[in-house]
């Protein structure tokens, strides 16, 4: 058992943070820098002390970690499956943060870093934060909801009681990314006090009010260890070379909104700015772009090596005069605006590419508003040698593309690929997709993450089954006949994680023929399936060490017959038994749940 | 298209939730007039108190009172410390610019005026 157990850490040590259940025993995340040298147990089990990632929240109850590991310096929690993003978890789901910080606050007094992703994070939380640790460092709050600019507010004044006590204040990194917040005012920027010089790292790009400028200015010339700004849309350009000025040594900035009435001096200014940023390699924002100012960008771009073009609203030829500058990219998002014409200039222009990301202008039409096809993403494939991770939003896809996609590029480890209408076959034979995405698997041997769309039988799913044994992800929408198409990704998929099904016909027999794997993997979406609400329990019954839980909004779970279908399953493995946050409109399918609850002791004495 | 839902729940547009699977930043991003070809123009005049020249300002270049604010008090060569920004409604009314959503002034906005603050 300690062989198999110590096997895994091996790997965990080596590759990504993660956290598994390995035969009922959690193995803690384990993030190594340069001073860990050796792999022993005991090293491993001192780094487990340190930093805590846990990949869903309700694996372990809070009990058990606290007790644990006191000596945490770093917690990364995540919460709500990946669907939420597309509002297909309804709101009071769950995913509170507040009984966890409230635990933390009493007894890990040298935390430094909270990071959070889809999480319910209210004003109380980060008041409690930032009254608890005086070593608070960072904070990341990713895709995050449930605070306002009050509890921001908190957080940037926290240090007013600390200053008393200690020479500086610490805080180093406040990330905000696309979290939702309720924006009651600008003006909680003005709470960190004058002694804060500590910041590196800003993210307040989802902030949709304007903040006051002249603290925002003043916070950043006194913070010469500033790293990473991202701006929110409110900070006109007119005022980015103001700010530019105080920091010539940031690494990575989001803009604000990047238009102004066109004048000589604001945009003589801004070039002048952007060229003193001698380290800047990552650009970002660009919302609301007027093109006459992208060239106060020029002198920049040779050196970039992240670029986010996502939310500019700016045509091919201005997207592609960019692009053609930055021969040192090696990431790249955009709106579908790019064109074919763009992504091949892209192949020509970028060997370093290893990302792009390319996102829908208008994802509601059903016509194409713009010349992108699958036509580009061949060419980005022929053209970047070194390209790993793909997400593409298009409109039409062949099998002939895919293949060659996949005989370019073997290398690739994430393929997203979005065709927008669902079912959508290949556009040239009318057939499904299947031998397309078939090639994709067979060829990238290494692939971790596929997102499937368009018209696909159950005969993709056995290929994905026989010959994607690297594959951690898979997200799988209005695809397959019948069961087999699951059973084959259940039994074949290898390193499977995390599954995310909707609107496909897949039904009891496949999950009840599975129940097994099911606890090998981190957890499983359904939604919009053919799941019976009989099924829900029996997997249940099979699999104690299993949170099987049913989400209908129609309410009446109670009274339903169980032939009937669920709306949404979601399940996962857990040492805690069902969760006590769950709404009225969840339910846990397990039948007894206090004969079934684990112990500590048992749990960490097998 | 959506034979196997048995269960339809309110959505978008076309009437699928999460689909595509976009997030809601982005979505945001095409409803504010920035798809469909380039960014497009909103002119309304603006005049400055005691001035009697009227200028004209593209509002889809801002997303903001205070750009609004900033870029209107240049335009005049003021300070915008020293300018209230008031506007004229679809019903005539003339307003004080701030107390409503940005989105809904713009939809409402038909000319605007700069009067100095006593």
């Amino acid at each position: 058992m300690l062989q198999v157990f110590e096997a895994r850490l091996f790997e965990l040590v080596t590759g990504e943070i993660g956290s598994e259940l390995v035969a009922g025993r959690i193995v803690m995340a384990i993030s190594f820098r340069e001073e860990v040298l050796e792999h022993s147990w005991y090293a491993i089990e001192w780094w487990c002390q340190r930093r805590i990632f846990i990949g869903n929240c309700y694996v372990v109850s809070l009990a058990m970690k606290i007790r644990r590991f006191p000596e945490v310096r770093s917690v990364e929690l995540k919460w709500k499956p990946h669907f939420a993003d597309f509002n297909l978890v309804p709101d009071g789901w769950g995913g509170y943060f507040y009984p966890w910080i409230c635990e933390m606050a009493r007894v890990y007094p040298l935390l430094e870093e909270i990071k959070l992703k889809r999480m319910v994070v209210t004003d109380e939380c980060l008041e409690l934060i930032s009254k608890s640790f005086k070593n608070f460092k960072v904070l990341v709050l990713s895709s995050c909801e449930g605070f306002s600019t009050d509890g921001l507010a908190a957080i940037a004044a926290n240090c007013r009681h600390c200053c008393m006590l200690f020479a500086s204040w610490n805080l180093r990194e406040l990330d905000l990314r696309e979290s939702e917040v309720e924006d009651l005012s600008g003006h909680w920027l003005s709470h960190f006090p004058d002694s804060c010089t500590s910041l590196q790292s800003l993210n307040m790009s989802c902030l949709a009010s304007e903040v006051n400028f002249s603290a925002l200015q003043r916070l950043i010339a006194r913070s010469p260890n500033l790293k990473t700004l991202r701006l929110n849309r409110a900070v006109p350009l007119e005022k980015l070379s103001t700010l530019l000025h105080r920091a010539p040594q940031l690494v990575e900035l989001g803009t604000g909104a990047y238009s102004a009435e066109i004048r000589p001096n604001v945009y003589s200014n801004l070039a002048e700015a952007f060229s003193r940023c001698k380290e800047l390699m990552g650009l970002s924002g660009f919302w609301d772009v007027v093109p006459s100012y992208l060239p106060a960008i020029y002198s920049v771009c040779s050196r970039l090596t992240s670029l986010n073009l996502s939310y500019a609203t700016i045509q091919s030829p201005d997207v592609t005069k960019i692009v053609t500058q930055c021969p040192n990219l090696q990431s790249l998002s955009v709106l579908d605006y790019i064109e074919d014409a763009g992504l091949h200039a892209l192949s020509l222009s970028c060997k370093d590419l290893r990302e792009l990301r390319v996102f829908p202008s208008d994802p509601f039409v059903a016509d194409a508003n713009v010349s992108l096809t699958e036509q580009g993403l061949v060419a980005v494939s022929e053209g970047c040698l070194k390209l790993q991770s793909v997400l593409y939003f298009c409109r039409q896809m062949s099998n002939a593309a895919l293949t060659t996609i996949a005989k370019n590029r073997p290398n690739l480890n994430c393929f997203r690929l979005c065709i927008l209408e669902p079912r959508a076959p290949d556009y040239l034979t009318l057939e499904p997709l299947d031998n397309g995405f078939g090639a994709i698997v067979d060829h990238c041997k290494q692939l971790q993450r596929l997102s499937l769309s368009g018209l696909l039988t159950d005969l993709v799913f056995e290929y994905i089954g026989n010959r994607a044994k690297k594959l951690e992800m898979l997200s799988i929408a209005f695809a397959g006949d019948s069961d087999m198409g699951l059973h084959h990704v259940l039994s074949g998929c290898d390193s499977l994680r995390k599954l995310e099904i909707r609107d496909c016909p897949f039904g009891d027999k496949a999950l009840l023929d599975n129940v097994s794997k099911l606890e090998t993997m981190r957890s499983l979406w359904m939604s919009s399936c053919s799941v019976s609400l009989g099924a829900c329990k029996r997997l249940s019954q099979k699999m104690p060490r299993l949170n099987v839980e049913v989400i209908d909004e129609q309410g009446d779970l109670d009274s339903r017959s169980d032939n009937s279908p669920v709306e949404k399953l979601y399940v996962y493995r857990t040492v805690a038994g069902p969760r006590l946050d769950m709404p009225s409109f969840i339910r846990n399918m397990d039948q007894n749940p206090t004969c079934r609850r684990y112990s500590l002791e048992k749990l960490f004495s097998e | 298209m959506l034979q196997w839902l048995s269960i339809r729940t309110k959505g978008e547009e076309n009437g699928v939730v999460g689909w595509p699977p976009v997030k809601s930043s982005r979505k945001t991003l095409c409803h504010r007039g920035g798809c469909g070809g380039g960014s497009k123009s909103t002119y309304v005049k603006v005049q400055m108190e005691g001035d009697g020249i009227a200028r004209k300002i593209n509002l889809n270049l801002h997303h903001s009172y205070n750009t609004l604010v900033h870029t209107l008090a240049q335009m005049f060569g003021k300070c915008n410390e020293d300018v209230k920004l008031t506007y004229q409604d679809k019903e005539g009314d003339w307003l004080l610019a701030g107390d409503v959503p940005w989105g809904s002034f713009v939809e409402n906005v038909k000319r605007l005026k700069l009067v100095k603050k006593t």
